[in-house]
């Protein structure tokens, strides 16, 4: 294999030389990568999509013989996990939006109100992602029992927000830190306080961050599930917990198993897919930049 | 990974209020600084405090006992056992990941909107729930017209009961983890790619160097940092990774699948002995500072 440097493809940015060979052996590469990745959920797709006769079939069938949304309906039939799915939303959302006010508004402060001990800030926010979360639980159990906060919501939305907010700061300074402080002492200058700077001008600049960091938020929130099964009864719970409670029913069907998985991983997976690239840059940003 | 130390000082405009705006700054940073601050000291200090008392649903709930709910983590249960699987499962898990993430890293390391799109693709297991991942994989290991058996009897191999034995149960979650964290790493050794100087590979080529010796010589030189940095964000989510030992197999069959995280539950929560999951909370504390302490230790004295 010899190494050869491609021609400019990309103009604007230093060019980079890119070897040209091996390209069957890296389509090769991919092209089983991908099986690998993607067959896995087709097969969940796909037995969603089978009736129960077929899904008893002890040769199982590559493509759904008559496809059916049957399971979907059984899936659905009681409500409770569409109660579940909309739960799910809804801690997301509300633990989302408070990510990104406190974490916009101090990620600002760091990057544009110079002030001594901003180090300290993000050293603590990083130190958190070194803890262990499950070892967290069992103290922070015990707090929100005192204080009534389990069984709610709200006491689960708070605690999201708790665990997520260091993150979120520490994705959203690596953004806010590539904003010009000459806008900030632009600004001051005209005499705009320093809430209005972040309201008018920094945030309309940062957007693409709070799309990234608000994208990341709701995934993991969707995704989370200790906390969720701790935390709440089982009647009013988020959809990672009705979807385990499925799964440990002692003859789980696999049918309505396989539609509520599907049901469960929609949400994510469409905000995924909507928002991947300010996604992908929000998380290796920090990674790499720093 | 230190905050760079802001370079221009502030604006002192209107003298005697820039005292007031450094507070304000302060109010704003504080909030999360506070919450982080209160998510190391409170829990630490509150399983050791915890871990010290009889915490366990009893009449006696609240009295001293020292270190002997440390002592029956030694004496009964199976401690040793636990820390094994939590080894076999977090080394093997980051191992398998990081060398197909890298290898696809290196795949994918070239411009164009087919490659985009084939790694947006391989990204979609990363972005899944691990309760969706864990059911996704429960339908391909099921011994009854599960995918998994399927594959293999085209190659002839005899079907199996993957997560009804002991013996392969765990590698079974292991090619599930597998499966759900390689984007991550694929991601992040992507990015550190992307930051390779051009001329680099260019003198490589010069010195008449081919592909694997540029991959060894270059490219893992200079990817020494994230790699530090991924091994230890995906050593502490493979460590305390819960959801597929309690979705997949509830940390069975026997205890095969047990390992710390799926311990803490278990104890506190399934048997209520708060006091006992306290002090596995904190052996955790310990035992993955040990960890990342050595090889942020190791890797700092090896030559880059």
């Amino acid at each position: 294999m010899t190494t050869l440097a491609a021609p400019r493809t990309v103009p604007h940015r230093p060019v980079r030389a890119r070897r040209r060979h091996g390209g069957r052996a890296r389509w090769i590469v991919l092209v089983l990568a991908l099986v690998f990745a993607l067959v896995p959920i087709y097969w969940m797709v796909i037995s969603a999509l089978k009736p129960n006769e077929e899904l008893g079939l002890l040769k199982p069938t590559l493509l759904p013989l008559h496809p059916t949304l049957v399971q979907f309906e059984t899936a659905l039939a009681d409500g409770s996990l569409l109660a579940a799915t909309a739960n799910s939303g809804l801690v997301a959302l509300l633990t989302t939006a408070a990510v990104l006010l406190f974490g916009s508004a101090a990620a600002y402060a760091v990057t544009q109100w110079r002030f001594p001990g901003v180090g300290g800030v993000l050293g603590l926010t990083l130190f958190t992602q070194l803890l262990p979360q499950t070892a967290t639980l069992v103290p922070i159990y015990l707090l929100w029992n005192q204080l009534g906060l389990t069984g709610s919501l709200g006491g689960l939305g708070l605690i999201y927000s708790l665990l997520f907010l260091p993150v979120g700061v520490w994705m959203l300074i690596g953004f806010f830190r590539s904003l010009p402080y000459e806008l900030t002492e632009a600004a001051l200058v005209d005499g705009a306080s320093r809430l209005r700077i972040l309201w008018s001008i920094m945030l309309p600049l940062a957007w693409p961050a709070l799309i990234s960091v608000g994208a990341y938020t709701l995934i993991i929130c969707w995704s989370e599930f200790l906390f969720a099964l701790v935390f709440l009864n089982s009647d009013a719970t988020t959809v990672t917990v009705r979807l385990a409670f499925l799964i440990g029913e002692h003859d789980p069907n696999v049918g309505p198993l396989m539609a509520s998985a599907t049901i469960a991983t929609i949400a994510p997976l469409i905000i995924f897919f909507a928002l991947q690239r300010y996604f992908v840059a929000g998380l290796t940003g920090g990674a790499v930049k720093s | 990974m230190s905050a760079p130390a802001p370079e221009s000082p502030d604006l002192r405009v209107g003298g005697l209020r820039a005292d007031r705006r450094r507070w304000g700054g302060w109010a704003l940073a504080a909030i999360p600084a506070l919450v982080a601050a209160w998510l190391v000291v409170y829990p630490l200090g509150y399983n050791l405090w915890i871990s010290l008392h009889i915490n366990r649903l009893s009449p006696n709930d609240g009295a001293w006992v020292g270190l002997k709910n440390y002592v029956q983590l030694f004496e009964f249960g199976d401690l040793g056992g636990t820390l094994w699987t939590t080894l076999v499962w977090t080394v093997s898990g980051i191992l398998l990941q990081a060398v197909l993430g890298f290898i696809l890293a290196l795949a994918l390391d070239r411009p164009g909107r087919g490659i985009t799109l084939v790694r947006t693709l391989l990204l979609t297991p990363w972005v899944m729930p691990g309760v969706v991942v864990s059911a996704v994989w429960l339908g391909i290991y099921n011994p009854i017209g599960g995918l998994a058996n399927e594959v293999l009897s085209w190659f002839g191999v005899a079907g199996h009961d993957w997560l009804g034995d002991p013996n392969t149960a765990l590698w079974a979650l292991v090619l599930t983890n597998v499966w759900k964290a390689f984007p991550f790493w694929m991601l992040l050794l992507s990015a550190g790619l992307k930051a390779i100087p051009a001329e680099l590979y260019e003198a490589a080529s010069l010195d008449g160097a081919g592909y694997l010796r540029t991959v060894r010589h270059v490219v893992i030189p200079e990817l020494r940092n994230v790699i530090v940095l991924t091994t230890l964000l995906a050593f502490i989510w493979t460590f305390n990774y819960f959801d597929l030992s309690y979705a997949m197999t509830q940390g069975g069959p026997g205890t095969s699948t047990t390992t710390i995280a799926f311990d803490i539950y278990k104890t506190s929560f399934v048997y209520n002995r708060l006091d006992q999951g306290a002090a596995l909370s904190v052996l955790s504390f310990v035992l993955m500072a040990v960890a990342i302490g050595a090889y942020a230790f190791a890797s700092r004295r090896r030559p880059s």
